[in-house]
């Protein structure tokens, strides 16, 4: 009796090592290209929300600047702290505001309207502000602000008007 | 041989599509800093009509020194604006008015940026 046994060169098939090898590269491989997309995805959320914080600064700066040129004074109030402000906004001699803008503590955001809290006032935006301050002279106001990203960076805007009425 | 091409094609979507997350966010963070310029130049050319129009200031030809723009409390670049004469064709004579041209101009990186922005005055 002789045994017959198959020649190497007509083997298939993988070997459990290489198939192990291959397993550990492919894990690696799609570990590292998923956490390359996940942080990129990130940068994407941030740089998105950043842009739309931006927009929504822009949009408040221009709102003030156009009521306060409409307007023939201003008053300041630090209500409810220095760090966020209230403007009163009066036809020139008239001896009560027409128009407010202010920080409401409750949820952070900056309104306006014609009486602070009252009917015809709301929200301008939907970022948060971490500051809103005013300077007001007898010829200008001058606003500072910063309002928070969604994922909670900083937009600085400032904007500078003069009375026009 | 498949599983090499596939695995190539993948790496290089990933880079690519991060690659353009990356530029993207650059460009938000430029033009952060554009707006805030934006807003500097608009509050000085506010800031200049409270001048009269014959203020030395306003004179034609008139060059301002350069004032730092600054911005999250950095210093990141000088402003100044300048006046030249400017000739509308409808109305009467030559060089009628005066335009105010405020440029601002700041460094991000390693890029210079400047943004100009105008307005015509009545002498």
């Amino acid at each position: 009796m002789v045994a017959v046994t198959e020649p190497a060169s007509r083997e298939r098939g993988l070997t459990l090592t290489e198939v192990a090898v291959v397993m550990i590269l492919g894990t690696l491989i799609m570990a590292g290209l998923v956490g390359f997309y996940l942080s990129s995805q990130n940068v994407w959320l941030d740089s998105s929300t950043q842009v739309i914080t931006q927009r929504e600064a822009s949009l408040v700066a221009s709102a003030i600047r156009d009521s306060v040129r409409k307007s023939g004074r201003a008053e300041v109030a630090s209500v409810p702290d220095p760090l966020h402000q209230q403007l009163a906004l009066f036809h020139r001699d008239e001896p009560e505001p027409y128009f407010y803008f202010w920080w409401n503590a409750a949820d952070s955001l900056i309104y306006s309207g014609t009486t602070v809290g009252g009917a015809g006032s709301g929200p301008m935006v939907g970022s948060h502000a971490q500051r809103f301050q005013f300077s007001a002279s007898a010829v200008a106001v001058r606003m500072d602000m910063r309002l928070l990203t969604a994922v909670g960076d900083g937009v600085d805007m400032s904007a500078y008007a003069v009375f026009k009425n | 041989m498949e599983a090499l091409t596939a695995a190539t094609v993948a790496v290089i979507a990933v880079l690519g599509l991060a690659y353009s997350f990356g530029m993207g966010r650059g460009l938000v963070d430029r033009y952060e800093v554009a707006r805030a310029a934006l807003g500097e130049a608009q509050s000085q050319l506010e800031a200049l009509t409270l001048v009269q129009s014959s203020d030395p200031v306003l004179a034609i030809g008139y060059v301002a020194p350069l004032t730092p723009f600054r911005y999250e409390g950095v210093t990141r670049g000088g402003q100044n604006w300048r006046v030249v004469a400017y000739d509308e064709p409808n109305l009467p004579g030559n060089a009628n008015l005066k335009r105010v041209r405020v440029i601002v101009r700041w460094q991000q990186d390693t890029r210079q940026d400047s943004l100009t922005l105008e307005r015509l005055w009545l002498p």
